[in-house]
Protein backbone atom coordinates (compact mmCIF):
# COMPACT_ATOMS: atom_id res chain seq x y z
CA UNK A 1 0.00 0.00 0.00
CA UNK A 2 1.00 3.59 -1.16
CA UNK A 3 1.24 6.05 1.83
CA UNK A 4 0.01 9.60 1.13
CA UNK A 5 2.36 12.50 0.71
CA UNK A 6 1.12 13.78 4.00
CA UNK A 7 2.30 10.82 6.17
CA UNK A 8 5.77 10.60 4.27
CA UNK A 9 5.91 14.27 5.57
CA UNK A 10 5.35 13.58 9.09
CA UNK A 11 7.12 11.00 9.18
CA UNK A 12 10.27 12.93 7.82
CA UNK A 13 9.62 15.75 10.44
CA UNK A 14 8.99 12.92 13.17
CA UNK A 15 5.56 14.18 14.53
CA UNK A 16 1.80 13.70 13.48
CA UNK A 17 0.04 10.74 14.94
CA UNK A 18 1.57 7.46 13.73
CA UNK A 19 5.20 9.47 15.02
CA UNK A 20 3.51 8.92 17.83
CA UNK A 21 2.39 5.50 17.76
CA UNK A 22 5.92 4.38 16.53
CA UNK A 23 7.15 6.45 20.02
CA UNK A 24 5.22 4.53 22.03
CA UNK A 25 5.99 1.48 20.65
CA UNK A 26 9.52 1.99 21.72
CA UNK A 27 8.86 4.19 25.00
CA UNK A 28 6.75 2.11 26.10
CA UNK A 29 8.75 0.41 28.65
CA UNK A 30 10.87 3.08 29.47
CA UNK A 31 7.84 4.71 30.90
CA UNK A 32 6.49 2.27 32.34
CA UNK A 33 9.80 0.99 34.02
CA UNK A 34 10.43 4.61 35.13
CA UNK A 35 7.10 4.72 36.66
CA UNK A 36 6.87 1.25 38.18
CA UNK A 37 9.82 1.77 39.88
CA UNK A 38 9.20 4.95 41.78
CA UNK A 39 5.49 4.34 42.60
CA UNK A 40 5.82 0.52 43.53
CA UNK A 41 2.55 -0.75 42.03
CA UNK A 42 1.66 -2.19 39.12
CA UNK A 43 -1.69 -0.43 38.59
CA UNK A 44 -0.87 2.99 39.60
CA UNK A 45 1.97 2.88 37.61
CA UNK A 46 -0.43 1.23 34.97
CA UNK A 47 -2.96 4.09 35.59
CA UNK A 48 0.02 6.91 35.20
CA UNK A 49 2.03 5.37 32.25
CA UNK A 50 -1.53 6.18 30.56
CA UNK A 51 -1.75 9.34 31.70
CA UNK A 52 1.55 10.18 29.93
CA UNK A 53 0.71 8.86 26.89
CA UNK A 54 -2.97 11.23 26.66
CA UNK A 55 -0.78 13.81 27.33
CA UNK A 56 1.01 12.89 24.14
CA UNK A 57 -2.25 12.52 22.42
CA UNK A 58 -3.00 15.93 23.50
CA UNK A 59 0.42 17.35 22.58
CA UNK A 60 0.45 16.00 19.02
CA UNK A 61 -3.51 17.41 18.50
CA UNK A 62 -2.42 20.96 20.04
CA UNK A 63 0.56 20.98 16.82
CA UNK A 64 3.44 20.88 19.64
CA UNK A 65 6.38 21.22 18.71
CA UNK A 66 8.89 19.98 18.70
CA UNK A 67 7.18 16.74 18.86
CA UNK A 68 7.05 14.01 22.22
CA UNK A 69 10.40 12.55 22.73
CA UNK A 70 11.49 9.99 25.19
CA UNK A 71 13.03 12.43 27.47
CA UNK A 72 9.72 14.70 27.16
CA UNK A 73 7.92 11.65 28.13
CA UNK A 74 9.72 10.95 31.28
CA UNK A 75 9.63 14.35 32.25
CA UNK A 76 5.63 14.53 32.04
CA UNK A 77 5.51 11.05 33.96
CA UNK A 78 7.27 12.86 36.26
CA UNK A 79 4.93 15.55 36.73
CA UNK A 80 2.27 12.83 37.04
CA UNK A 81 3.79 10.87 39.83
CA UNK A 82 4.41 14.32 41.97
CA UNK A 83 1.06 15.18 41.12
CA UNK A 84 -0.67 12.00 41.77
CA UNK A 85 1.39 11.66 45.54
CA UNK A 86 0.70 15.31 46.20
CA UNK A 87 -3.45 14.42 45.50
CA UNK A 88 -3.14 11.34 47.09
CA UNK A 89 -1.62 13.03 50.53
CA UNK A 90 -4.66 15.70 50.00
CA UNK A 91 -7.07 12.64 50.25
CA UNK A 92 -5.45 11.33 53.25
CA UNK A 93 -4.74 13.81 55.35
CA UNK A 94 -1.15 12.60 56.12
CA UNK A 95 0.26 14.26 58.69
CA UNK A 96 3.88 15.56 57.83
CA UNK A 97 6.87 13.92 59.59
CA UNK A 98 7.07 16.19 62.98
CA UNK A 99 9.66 17.59 63.05
CA UNK A 100 12.77 16.59 65.79
CA UNK A 101 16.02 18.31 66.96
CA UNK A 102 17.84 19.81 64.15
CA UNK A 103 20.70 16.80 62.44
CA UNK A 104 23.64 17.43 61.20
CA UNK A 105 24.23 16.99 57.44
CA UNK A 106 27.05 14.37 58.12
CA UNK A 107 25.01 11.11 58.12
CA UNK A 108 27.77 8.53 57.52
CA UNK A 109 25.66 5.08 56.41
CA UNK A 110 25.14 2.67 53.32
CA UNK A 111 21.53 3.15 52.50
CA UNK A 112 19.90 0.00 52.15
CA UNK A 113 18.10 0.45 48.72
CA UNK A 114 14.62 -1.61 50.09
CA UNK A 115 14.84 0.40 53.73
CA UNK A 116 14.90 3.32 51.70
CA UNK A 117 12.22 2.57 49.59
CA UNK A 118 10.08 1.99 52.29
CA UNK A 119 11.39 5.13 53.99
CA UNK A 120 10.09 7.28 50.62
CA UNK A 121 6.96 5.66 50.54
CA UNK A 122 6.00 6.72 54.04
CA UNK A 123 7.11 10.23 53.67
CA UNK A 124 5.19 13.53 52.83
CA UNK A 125 4.24 13.88 49.43
CA UNK A 126 6.85 17.18 48.98
CA UNK A 127 9.76 15.31 50.97
CA UNK A 128 9.02 11.96 48.92
CA UNK A 129 8.88 14.37 45.57
CA UNK A 130 11.79 16.09 46.19
CA UNK A 131 13.97 13.41 46.98
CA UNK A 132 12.84 11.07 44.04
CA UNK A 133 13.61 13.87 41.86
CA UNK A 134 17.08 14.88 43.30
CA UNK A 135 18.34 11.22 44.07
CA UNK A 136 16.81 8.06 42.25
CA UNK A 137 16.48 10.67 38.66
CA UNK A 138 19.79 12.38 39.56
CA UNK A 139 18.19 16.12 38.74
CA UNK A 140 20.11 18.81 39.94
CA UNK A 141 18.33 21.36 42.36
CA UNK A 142 17.45 23.50 39.30
CA UNK A 143 15.58 20.98 37.87
CA UNK A 144 14.13 19.62 40.70
CA UNK A 145 12.92 23.37 41.60
CA UNK A 146 11.38 23.65 38.12
CA UNK A 147 8.91 20.31 38.44
CA UNK A 148 7.85 21.30 41.90
CA UNK A 149 7.18 24.74 40.67
CA UNK A 150 9.51 26.28 43.87
CA UNK A 151 12.44 29.06 43.62
CA UNK A 152 15.78 27.12 43.78
CA UNK A 153 16.24 28.34 47.17
CA UNK A 154 13.24 26.97 48.49
CA UNK A 155 13.98 23.58 46.83
CA UNK A 156 17.74 23.46 48.60
CA UNK A 157 15.29 24.05 51.96
CA UNK A 158 12.96 21.58 51.69
CA UNK A 159 15.66 18.59 50.17
CA UNK A 160 17.37 19.48 53.73
CA UNK A 161 13.78 18.86 55.69
CA UNK A 162 13.28 15.79 53.32
CA UNK A 163 16.79 14.47 53.87
CA UNK A 164 16.23 14.83 57.66
CA UNK A 165 12.63 13.87 57.48
CA UNK A 166 14.61 10.77 55.61
CA UNK A 167 16.93 10.19 58.10
CA UNK A 168 14.44 10.03 61.56
CA UNK A 169 12.19 7.84 59.63
CA UNK A 170 15.51 5.28 58.39
CA UNK A 171 16.52 5.40 61.92
CA UNK A 172 19.72 4.76 63.45
CA UNK A 173 19.24 1.11 64.05
CA UNK A 174 19.62 -0.03 60.09
CA UNK B 1 34.21 15.77 52.13
CA UNK B 2 32.21 12.64 52.41
CA UNK B 3 30.13 11.09 49.64
CA UNK B 4 26.47 11.54 50.15
CA UNK B 5 24.81 8.27 51.36
CA UNK B 6 21.68 9.66 49.33
CA UNK B 7 24.03 9.20 46.09
CA UNK B 8 23.29 5.75 46.55
CA UNK B 9 19.64 5.69 45.64
CA UNK B 10 20.58 6.83 42.30
CA UNK B 11 18.29 4.70 39.68
CA UNK B 12 18.53 4.35 36.38
CA UNK B 13 15.44 4.37 34.38
CA UNK B 14 15.74 0.37 33.76
CA UNK B 15 13.03 -0.28 30.52
CA UNK B 16 10.12 -2.53 31.81
CA UNK B 17 7.48 -4.37 29.67
CA UNK B 18 4.34 -3.96 31.27
CA UNK B 19 1.48 -6.64 30.99
CA UNK B 20 0.64 -7.37 27.20
CA UNK B 21 -3.16 -6.70 27.92
CA UNK B 22 -2.22 -3.09 29.39
CA UNK B 23 0.14 -2.26 26.70
CA UNK B 24 -2.43 -3.34 23.97
CA UNK B 25 -4.95 -1.75 25.44
CA UNK B 26 -3.25 1.41 25.75
CA UNK B 27 -2.03 1.32 21.83
CA UNK B 28 -5.24 0.58 20.76
CA UNK B 29 -7.09 3.84 23.06
CA UNK B 30 -3.75 5.99 21.40
CA UNK B 31 -4.12 5.18 18.05
CA UNK B 32 -8.34 5.57 18.11
CA UNK B 33 -7.26 9.00 19.77
CA UNK B 34 -5.24 9.94 17.68
CA UNK B 35 -7.13 8.98 14.51
CA UNK B 36 -4.29 6.76 13.37
CA UNK B 37 -3.98 3.27 12.53
CA UNK B 38 -2.01 0.94 13.90
CA UNK B 39 -0.32 -2.26 13.11
CA UNK B 40 -0.82 -5.46 14.77
CA UNK B 41 2.75 -5.95 15.60
CA UNK B 42 3.18 -3.80 18.52
CA UNK B 43 7.41 -4.41 17.56
CA UNK B 44 6.28 -2.09 14.85
CA UNK B 45 8.50 -2.04 11.55
CA UNK B 46 7.80 1.29 10.05
CA UNK B 47 6.88 -0.15 6.77
CA UNK B 48 3.68 -1.69 8.34
CA UNK B 49 2.31 1.24 9.21
CA UNK B 50 -0.48 2.88 7.54
CA UNK B 51 -3.36 5.29 7.97
CA UNK B 52 -6.71 4.41 8.08
CA UNK B 53 -9.65 6.48 7.43
CA UNK B 54 -11.00 7.53 10.40
CA UNK B 55 -15.13 5.84 10.73
CA UNK B 56 -16.67 9.63 10.56
CA UNK B 57 -19.23 9.73 13.56
CA UNK B 58 -22.79 9.36 12.54
CA UNK B 59 -23.90 12.19 14.34
CA UNK B 60 -22.25 15.87 14.25
CA UNK B 61 -19.70 16.10 16.53
CA UNK B 62 -19.37 19.00 18.89
CA UNK B 63 -16.77 21.54 17.73
CA UNK B 64 -13.60 20.47 19.20
CA UNK B 65 -14.94 17.36 20.45
CA UNK B 66 -14.26 13.80 19.68
CA UNK B 67 -17.54 11.29 19.72
CA UNK B 68 -16.21 7.79 20.15
CA UNK B 69 -17.18 5.02 18.28
CA UNK B 70 -19.06 1.90 19.27
CA UNK B 71 -15.87 0.15 18.07
CA UNK B 72 -14.31 2.32 20.12
CA UNK B 73 -16.40 1.50 23.19
CA UNK B 74 -15.92 -1.94 23.14
CA UNK B 75 -11.92 -2.31 22.93
CA UNK B 76 -10.89 0.11 25.67
CA UNK B 77 -10.99 -1.01 28.81
CA UNK B 78 -12.33 2.57 30.76
CA UNK B 79 -15.08 3.42 30.44
CA UNK B 80 -15.03 6.42 27.86
CA UNK B 81 -16.16 10.16 29.62
CA UNK B 82 -18.94 11.62 28.32
CA UNK B 83 -17.85 14.96 27.62
CA UNK B 84 -21.62 16.39 26.32
CA UNK B 85 -25.20 15.35 25.76
CA UNK B 86 -27.05 17.21 23.29
CA UNK B 87 -30.65 17.28 23.03
CA UNK B 88 -32.27 16.58 19.21
CA UNK B 89 -35.92 17.87 18.68
CA UNK B 90 -38.04 16.55 15.76
CA UNK B 91 -40.58 19.04 14.72
CA UNK B 92 -43.09 19.59 11.96
CA UNK B 93 -42.02 22.81 10.90
CA UNK B 94 -37.86 23.02 11.61
CA UNK B 95 -37.86 26.39 9.88
CA UNK B 96 -40.17 28.02 12.59
CA UNK B 97 -39.13 26.49 15.22
CA UNK B 98 -35.98 27.98 14.51
CA UNK B 99 -37.47 31.14 14.35
CA UNK B 100 -39.10 30.37 17.57
CA UNK B 101 -36.45 29.41 19.79
CA UNK B 102 -34.54 32.78 18.72
CA UNK B 103 -37.11 34.64 20.19
CA UNK B 104 -38.70 32.78 22.94
CA UNK B 105 -35.16 31.53 24.43
CA UNK B 106 -32.26 33.81 22.01
CA UNK B 107 -31.26 30.97 20.95
CA UNK B 108 -28.49 31.74 17.94
CA UNK B 109 -28.36 29.73 15.06
CA UNK B 110 -24.93 27.97 14.43
CA UNK B 111 -26.04 26.49 10.55
CA UNK B 112 -29.09 24.38 9.19
CA UNK B 113 -28.39 21.47 6.31
CA UNK B 114 -31.09 21.96 3.69
CA UNK B 115 -32.17 19.02 2.03
CA UNK B 116 -32.91 19.04 -2.17
CA UNK B 117 -36.73 18.59 -0.19
CA UNK B 118 -36.63 21.02 1.73
CA UNK B 119 -37.23 19.54 4.73
CA UNK B 120 -34.67 21.05 7.51
CA UNK B 121 -32.13 18.06 8.07
CA UNK B 122 -30.37 19.26 10.82
CA UNK B 123 -29.51 22.18 12.38
CA UNK B 124 -27.90 23.72 15.04
CA UNK B 125 -28.78 26.44 17.59
CA UNK B 126 -26.40 27.44 21.00
CA UNK B 127 -28.63 28.69 23.61
CA UNK B 128 -26.33 30.44 26.39
CA UNK B 129 -23.41 28.21 26.43
CA UNK B 130 -25.36 24.88 25.38
CA UNK B 131 -26.13 23.39 21.74
CA UNK B 132 -29.58 21.70 20.45
CA UNK B 133 -30.20 19.97 16.92
CA UNK B 134 -33.51 20.52 15.45
CA UNK B 135 -34.60 18.80 12.24
CA UNK B 136 -38.01 18.11 10.58
CA UNK B 137 -39.51 15.15 10.50
CA UNK B 138 -37.80 12.13 8.83
CA UNK B 139 -40.54 9.36 9.77
CA UNK B 140 -38.18 7.01 7.50
CA UNK B 141 -35.11 7.63 9.87
CA UNK B 142 -37.73 7.14 13.09
CA UNK B 143 -37.74 10.49 13.24
CA UNK B 144 -40.89 11.91 14.49
CA UNK B 145 -42.88 15.19 15.72
CA UNK B 146 -44.51 15.58 18.91
CA UNK B 147 -47.21 16.40 17.14
CA UNK B 148 -47.43 13.05 14.99
CA UNK B 149 -47.03 11.45 18.04
CA UNK B 150 -49.70 13.27 20.20
CA UNK B 151 -47.53 14.18 22.74
CA UNK B 152 -43.92 14.09 23.78
CA UNK B 153 -42.23 11.88 26.93
CA UNK B 154 -39.21 14.02 27.29
CA UNK B 155 -38.49 17.93 28.22
CA UNK B 156 -35.84 19.93 28.07
CA UNK B 157 -34.91 21.58 31.45
CA UNK B 158 -32.98 24.83 30.92
CA UNK B 159 -31.18 26.76 33.80
CA UNK B 160 -31.58 30.05 33.58
CA UNK B 161 -30.30 33.29 35.46
CA UNK B 162 -34.46 34.39 35.86
CA UNK B 163 -37.42 32.03 35.10
CA UNK B 164 -39.91 35.07 35.34
CA UNK B 165 -38.10 37.04 32.22
CA UNK B 166 -37.77 33.66 29.73
CA UNK B 167 -41.28 32.90 30.69
CA UNK B 168 -42.95 36.18 29.58
CA UNK B 169 -40.68 35.77 26.61
CA UNK B 170 -41.78 32.23 25.76
CA UNK B 171 -45.38 33.01 25.91
CA UNK B 172 -44.94 36.46 24.14
CA UNK B 173 -43.12 34.01 21.09
CA UNK B 174 -46.06 31.86 21.68
CA UNK B 175 -45.84 28.87 23.65
CA UNK B 176 -48.09 27.56 25.83
CA UNK B 177 -47.83 28.47 29.40
CA UNK B 178 -47.95 24.96 31.30
CA UNK B 179 -47.11 26.54 34.70
CA UNK B 180 -45.93 29.52 35.35
CA UNK B 181 -43.57 30.68 37.92
CA UNK B 182 -43.29 29.12 41.56
CA UNK B 183 -40.30 29.19 44.43
CA UNK B 184 -40.18 24.97 44.35
CA UNK B 185 -40.10 22.91 47.82
CA UNK B 186 -36.93 21.34 46.76
CA UNK B 187 -35.18 24.99 46.36
CA UNK B 188 -35.38 25.97 43.02
CA UNK B 189 -38.35 28.52 40.72
CA UNK B 190 -39.30 26.74 38.38
CA UNK B 191 -41.79 27.29 34.94
CA UNK B 192 -43.15 25.00 32.36
CA UNK B 193 -44.28 25.99 29.03
CA UNK B 194 -45.41 24.14 26.10
CA UNK B 195 -43.45 25.32 22.49
CA UNK B 196 -46.02 25.37 19.76
CA UNK B 197 -44.43 22.57 18.12
CA UNK B 198 -44.84 20.10 21.00
CA UNK B 199 -41.88 20.60 23.04
CA UNK B 200 -42.09 20.48 26.71
CA UNK B 201 -39.62 22.95 28.38
CA UNK B 202 -39.15 23.58 32.34
CA UNK B 203 -37.10 26.86 33.37
CA UNK B 204 -35.43 26.48 36.04
CA UNK B 205 -33.73 28.96 38.23
CA UNK B 206 -31.40 26.72 40.64
CA UNK B 207 -31.60 28.19 44.27
CA UNK B 208 -28.09 29.34 45.91
CA UNK B 209 -28.65 26.63 48.34
CA UNK B 210 -29.05 23.91 46.35
CA UNK B 211 -31.26 21.20 47.93
CA UNK B 212 -31.72 20.35 51.95
CA UNK B 213 -32.65 16.77 51.72
CA UNK B 214 -33.74 16.97 55.53
CA UNK B 215 -35.70 19.59 55.31
CA UNK B 216 -37.59 19.08 52.34
CA UNK B 217 -38.21 15.47 53.71
CA UNK B 218 -39.24 16.63 57.19
CA UNK B 219 -41.91 19.16 54.85
CA UNK B 220 -45.34 17.31 53.42
CA UNK B 221 -44.68 17.52 49.75
CA UNK B 222 -45.83 13.69 49.17
CA UNK B 223 -42.65 12.74 48.27
CA UNK B 224 -39.09 11.65 49.56
CA UNK B 225 -35.66 12.64 48.45
CA UNK B 226 -33.66 9.07 48.10
CA UNK B 227 -29.86 8.78 48.01
CA UNK B 228 -29.22 6.11 44.97
CA UNK B 229 -26.26 4.92 46.94
CA UNK B 230 -27.58 2.11 48.36
CA UNK B 231 -27.32 -1.80 47.61
CA UNK B 232 -29.74 -3.15 44.62
CA UNK B 233 -31.33 -6.30 46.66
CA UNK B 234 -33.48 -5.04 49.94
CA UNK B 235 -33.65 -8.32 52.20
CA UNK B 236 -37.00 -8.01 54.01
CA UNK B 237 -37.33 -10.29 57.61
CA UNK B 238 -40.28 -10.88 59.84
CA UNK B 239 -40.26 -10.90 63.47
CA UNK B 240 -42.53 -11.63 66.05
CA UNK B 241 -41.16 -8.65 68.31
CA UNK B 242 -39.65 -6.23 65.24
CA UNK B 243 -39.29 -3.09 67.73
CA UNK B 244 -37.19 -5.30 69.61
CA UNK B 245 -35.28 -7.17 66.02
CA UNK B 246 -34.82 -3.25 64.91
CA UNK B 247 -33.07 -2.32 68.27
CA UNK B 248 -30.61 -5.37 67.98
CA UNK B 249 -29.54 -4.41 64.42
CA UNK B 250 -28.98 -1.09 64.64
CA UNK B 251 -27.64 -1.05 68.19
CA UNK B 252 -25.66 -4.23 68.05
CA UNK B 253 -24.89 -4.95 64.30
CA UNK B 254 -24.49 -1.27 63.33
CA UNK B 255 -27.27 -0.85 61.05
CA UNK B 256 -28.81 2.60 60.32
CA UNK B 257 -32.51 3.46 61.42
CA UNK B 258 -33.59 5.35 58.52
CA UNK B 259 -37.67 4.47 58.62
CA UNK B 260 -39.55 2.64 60.48
CA UNK B 261 -43.19 2.55 59.98
CA UNK B 262 -45.57 1.48 62.94
CA UNK B 263 -49.65 0.29 62.12
CA UNK B 264 -51.46 3.63 62.75
CA UNK B 265 -53.53 1.58 65.65
CA UNK B 266 -50.96 -0.43 67.66
CA UNK B 267 -46.91 1.54 67.34
CA UNK B 268 -45.33 -1.99 68.72
CA UNK B 269 -46.53 -3.25 65.26
CA UNK B 270 -44.45 -2.49 62.30
CA UNK B 271 -45.97 -1.91 58.96
CA UNK B 272 -42.64 -1.39 57.25
CA UNK B 273 -38.73 -0.44 57.91
CA UNK B 274 -35.65 0.44 56.50
CA UNK B 275 -32.73 -0.08 57.66
CA UNK B 276 -29.56 0.64 55.48
CA UNK B 277 -26.17 -1.02 56.25
CA UNK B 278 -23.28 2.18 55.94
CA UNK B 279 -20.94 -0.26 53.72
CA UNK B 280 -24.11 -0.68 51.40
CA UNK B 281 -27.75 -2.86 51.39
CA UNK B 282 -31.18 -2.78 53.10
CA UNK B 283 -33.04 -4.82 55.27
CA UNK B 284 -36.48 -4.33 56.04
CA UNK B 285 -38.00 -5.23 59.23
CA UNK B 286 -41.61 -6.01 59.62
CA UNK B 287 -43.85 -7.47 62.10
CA UNK B 288 -44.79 -11.11 61.12
CA UNK B 289 -48.66 -12.24 59.82
CA UNK B 290 -49.95 -8.48 58.59
CA UNK B 291 -53.16 -9.43 57.66
CA UNK B 292 -52.68 -7.33 53.87
CA UNK B 293 -49.37 -8.09 53.30
CA UNK B 294 -48.76 -11.90 52.13
CA UNK B 295 -45.40 -11.90 52.54
CA UNK B 296 -45.59 -11.28 55.98
CA UNK B 297 -47.80 -14.34 56.49
CA UNK B 298 -44.84 -17.15 56.78
CA UNK B 299 -42.41 -18.72 59.75
CA UNK B 300 -39.79 -16.26 61.52
CA UNK B 301 -36.81 -16.99 62.13
CA UNK B 302 -35.87 -19.28 59.58
CA UNK B 303 -33.89 -16.97 57.05
CA UNK B 304 -30.05 -16.33 56.66
CA UNK B 305 -28.26 -13.00 55.30
CA UNK B 306 -24.95 -12.21 54.55
CA UNK B 307 -23.88 -8.78 55.23
CA UNK B 308 -20.21 -7.29 54.03
CA UNK B 309 -18.28 -5.30 55.94
CA UNK B 310 -14.50 -4.60 56.28
CA UNK B 311 -14.86 -4.21 60.26
CA UNK B 312 -15.87 -7.91 61.03
CA UNK B 313 -13.96 -7.60 64.01
CA UNK B 314 -16.07 -4.81 65.16
CA UNK B 315 -19.05 -6.09 64.78
CA UNK B 316 -18.47 -9.46 65.97
CA UNK B 317 -16.97 -7.55 69.18
CA UNK B 318 -20.60 -6.42 69.76
CA UNK B 319 -22.25 -9.43 69.27
CA UNK B 320 -19.82 -11.06 71.86
CA UNK B 321 -20.23 -8.35 74.02
CA UNK B 322 -24.59 -8.07 73.00
CA UNK B 323 -24.46 -12.43 74.10
CA UNK B 324 -25.90 -13.70 70.62
CA UNK B 325 -25.76 -17.48 69.98
CA UNK B 326 -22.60 -18.06 68.11
CA UNK B 327 -23.28 -20.12 65.08
CA UNK B 328 -19.79 -20.10 63.70
CA UNK B 329 -16.71 -18.22 65.35
CA UNK B 330 -14.75 -15.25 63.50
CA UNK B 331 -12.25 -17.41 61.70
CA UNK B 332 -10.85 -17.05 58.09
CA UNK B 333 -13.19 -18.72 55.73
CA UNK B 334 -12.14 -21.61 53.48
CA UNK B 335 -12.87 -19.58 50.38
CA UNK B 336 -11.16 -16.55 51.07
CA UNK B 337 -8.35 -14.64 53.49
CA UNK B 338 -10.91 -12.35 54.93
CA UNK B 339 -12.53 -12.89 58.49
CA UNK B 340 -16.11 -14.12 58.95
CA UNK B 341 -18.45 -15.08 61.40
CA UNK B 342 -22.40 -16.17 62.36
CA UNK B 343 -24.65 -15.31 64.76
CA UNK B 344 -28.72 -16.45 65.82
CA UNK B 345 -30.80 -13.51 66.34
CA UNK B 346 -33.13 -13.63 69.54
CA UNK B 347 -35.78 -15.19 66.85
CA UNK B 348 -33.21 -17.80 65.17
CA UNK B 349 -32.36 -16.04 62.21
CA UNK B 350 -28.30 -16.72 61.43
CA UNK B 351 -26.69 -13.21 60.37
CA UNK B 352 -23.37 -13.79 58.91
CA UNK B 353 -20.90 -10.93 58.32
CA UNK B 354 -17.75 -11.33 56.44
CA UNK B 355 -14.93 -9.28 54.01
CA UNK B 356 -15.61 -11.24 51.09
CA UNK B 357 -17.60 -9.36 48.63
CA UNK B 358 -17.61 -11.75 45.82
CA UNK B 359 -14.59 -10.59 43.88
Amino acid sequence: MSETPDIAGNRMRGSGPDALVLLYDTALPDVYGYLVSRCGSVSLAEDLTSEVFMAAVAAVQSGRKPAPTVAWLISVARNKLIDHWRHREVEQRRLAVVDGPTLSDDWEVVLDVMRSNEVLAALGAHHRSALTLRYLDGLAVREVADHLGRTVHATEALLVRARHAFRRLYGEDA
Amino acid sequence: MMTDPFDRLARRIESQRPREQFATNLRVRLVDELGAAGTDQRSASTSSLQLARRIEPTIPPIKGRRFMSAATEQRSTQAQPVTALVPYLTVHDAAAALDFYAAAFGASEVHRFVGDDGRIGHAEVAIGSVSIYVSDEHPEMGAVAPRSLGGTSAAMVLAVPSVDAVYANALAAGAEGLRPPNDEPHGDRMATVLDPFGHRWNLSQPSVEGLDVDSYNAGDHGFEVRSPTQGGIWAGVVYEDALDAIDLLVEVFGFERRLVVPDETDSSVIVHSQLSWPEGGIVSVTSVGLDHRRYNQRQTGNDSLYVITADPEGVWRRCVDAGLEVVNPIGTASYDEGLVFSVRDRAGNIWSFGSYDGT
